[in-house]
């Protein structure tokens, strides 16, 4: 089982290896470098004008402390199918767990360290702290977490009392009432107390039985890992993320607006799916949002022109394949409705939201204050731009 | 006559994998397509659907091509295939309002009808739900509330008694009964002997690609007399003796 979790952690690092390869390319780099120099320099600053003895600031160190401690949670890394193929060694599974205990602790150990290396020349400042309390305050630390994590793993067994206020408790008023006597009343006594604590958790432990809570393990950990990738989706496309299917109930005016009769059907449908599917709804709103921020900042008419066509552009571009979005549905094919009908509701939808798109990037252009005449000569661009997209290009691309 | 498949052979690519299919299916009636994985049922049905284009032959419904007038053969037909198929962004009521929309029906009968069938199949509280918390059998229940609301004249199930329970399964077939009765054409494809055997008016039995016989079940007792008494029987030895023949 030992070498079990190292094979899988093996696993995991090469996979996080792969996406962190995009994530620190040579721009994000550049622009990190940059963005930890102003923060620095924000926070030098800043320390210039703390004097020590002020109420909120032993405030702000326990919410930093608090914050911090609920990063870096307990990686189980455990796979759906573990449920069928690992559970016969069940029995073995204990010291799997263990070392992913202490992996996840060691790695909790390293999150905590920066944390407290960046908190302590403020520390210093404001509660006039030498060295040798620093380094106590950073152990009491490592006792919170170790009982954060360790709770983390007892949850795992089917006869631990879970609930919402065990964690409340365990992770958030455990730790605030530590730190608030560490700070208000004495450091020792904080040590004593997280200590105290950590004892009780572990007697409360020693008393389970082994029997894991599979469906908890699993959603958990896919919890966990659906958190990393969501970052990860930031710079590139990761595949295990999967854009839910929204409601979004503030579209149903637009929807209803849409008469359900036989020409409308695929009206409906592409309209449907363009709201509630969380990809495309996703990439339409950033590219107006973008552009519309774009526009309100840029000054000078000719670039903003330049700016109002490629954003629509852009938009219709992306927008135009999703004609094909419901080609591996057999209905689609088998339902009474010829392709003209089909393209030609397709054409609406993607007209509806271009013209959305106008009006804002038209709103963008008044806030920046360009003159109406010019904002006029816009919309007719943009308006022939739309209709470019969504008739000849569109015919040329999908009618055989 | 409703569907009427004559001579016809078709396949994927160049290669034909059904070859010189001849059969009926007849107003009123049920006939079951029955035969091994691979023998040719679902390329069968996809050719009826007009989902591929035959090599040679024709197939008609109601005297009518799909070259003829293409909306209105495919108005005639609704299909339940073989794995539920939905939306994933919309809910079931939008589903039955899509069917409604796509085959122009008359909203308030359809939704009657939709409103009876959904009670039978107790979905009728989940009307807003998302086909992701849909059970596998649920889904299947979805695609015959949206076949059962057209008023098709043909109906064509690929394997429909999978994943439903036995309650389900008796509700279909009292549907499929009630369709028959108002003279429309069901052709089914199972692989569930019994069943057919009980409710089915007549059998199709595909082996490679062809028709290896067609007829009702007195027809096949008598006609393969030394194999069996029920059809599971029968077929499970033609299947074996054609296996020996390879």
């Amino acid at each position: 089982m030992n070498n079990f979790f190292k094979h899988r952690l093996g696993l995991h690092f090469k996979e996080m290896t792969r996406y962190l390869k995009y994530v620190f390319n040579d721009f994000f780099v550049i622009a990190l470098m940059f963005f930890i120099g102003a923060l620095g320099l924000v926070y030098s600053n800043f320390l210039k004008e703390v004097v020590g003895g002020l109420w909120w600031e032993k405030v702000v160190i326990i919410l930093v402390l608090v914050i911090a401690l609920q990063i870096c949670g307990m990686a189980a890394l455990i796979k759906q199918p573990d449920k069928v193929f690992i559970a016969p060694k069940e029995y073995e599974f204990g010291s799997y767990l263990k070392s992913s205990f202490y992996y996840s602790l060691t790695l909790a150990f390293l999150f905590e360290a920066l944390v407290v290396f960046i908190l302590m020349p403020f520390v210093s400042i404001s509660l006039h702290w030498n060295g040798i309390q620093i380094i106590e305050l950073f152990c009491l630390i490592l006792i919170l977490k170790w009982l954060i994590l360790k709770n983390n793993w007892a949850n795992f067994y089917l006869d631990f009392p879970k609930s919402i206020f065990e964690k409340v408790i365990v992770n958030l008023i455990i730790p605030a009432i530590v730190l608030i006597v560490t700070l208000y009343v004495n450091l020792s006594v904080g040590i004593a107390l997280a200590l105290f604590f950590s004892i009780l958790l572990q007697l409360a432990l020693n008393r389970l039985a082994n029997l894991l809570d599979w469906k908890y393990l699993i959603d958990n950990e896919e919890r966990r890992m659906a958190n990393i990738y969501r970052f990860f989706s930031l710079f590139q496309d990761v595949p295990e993320v999967k854009p839910k299917v929204k409601r979004r109930r503030w579209a149903s005016p637009l929807l209803k607006s849409v008469k359900t009769i036989h020409n409308n059907t695929f009206t409906k449908l592409y309209l449907l799916t363009f709201i509630r599917d969380g990809e495309i709804s996703s990439l339409y709103f950033r590219l107006i949002i973008i552009g519309f921020l774009v526009i309100v900042f840029v000054k000078n008419n000719v670039l903003s022109l330049c700016i109002y066509d490629l954003f629509i552009y852009l938009v219709g571009f992306q927008l135009i394949p999703f004609y094909k979005i419901f080609d591996d549905n057999v209905f689609v094919h088998i339902y009474p409705i010829s392709e003209k009908t089909r393209m030609y509701n397709f054409r609406i939808v993607v007209r509806t939201m271009l013209s959305i798109e106008i009006l804002v990037l038209t709103i963008g252009m008044l806030i920046s204050g360009t003159s109406i005449q010019f904002i006029g000569f816009a919309l007719i661009v943009g308006l022939f731009e739309i209709y470019c997209l969504t008739g000849p290009y569109l015919k040329s691309k999908f009618e055989n | 006559m409703s569907l009427k498949v004559n001579k016809l052979t078709g396949g994927y690519s160049s290669i034909p994998v059904l070859k010189n299919e001849t059969f009926d299916v007849k107003d009123g009636e049920l006939v079951s397509l029955i035969g091994l994985n691979g023998s040719g049922k679902s390329t069968t049905i996809n050719h009826i659907m007009g989902l591929m284009t035959p090599f040679s032959g024709t197939i008609t419904v109601n005297g009518i091509q799909i070259t003829d007038n293409i909306e209105k053969y495919k108005q005639q037909i609704a299909y339940i295939p073989e794995m539920p198929i939905l939306y994933n962004e919309l809910t079931l009521r939008e589903h039955i309002e899509t069917t409604i929309m796509a085959y122009n029906l008359d909203s308030d009968d359809a939704w009657k009808r939709a409103q009876k069938l959904l009670k039978i199949f107790r979905l009728d509280n989940k009307l807003d739900w998302f086909p992701s918390n849909f059970s596998k059998g649920m889904r299947q229940k979805v695609m015959i509330v949206c076949a059962f609301i057209t008023d098709a004249k043909l109906f064509v199930i690929d394997e429909p008694f999978l994943g439903l329970d036995p309650l389900a399964v008796n509700d279909l077939l009292q549907l499929i009964n009630e369709k028959k009765h108002e003279g429309a054409s069901i052709l089914m494809s199972t692989h569930v002997l019994d069943t057919a055997e009980k409710y089915c008016d007549r059998f199709v039995l595909i082996n490679d690609g062809s028709i290896s016989y067609e007829g009702s079940m007195n027809e096949i007792k008598q006609h393969f007399n030394d194999l069996g008494h029920s059809l599971n029987e029968i077929y499970l030895a033609l299947a074996k003796k054609d296996d020996n023949h390879e």
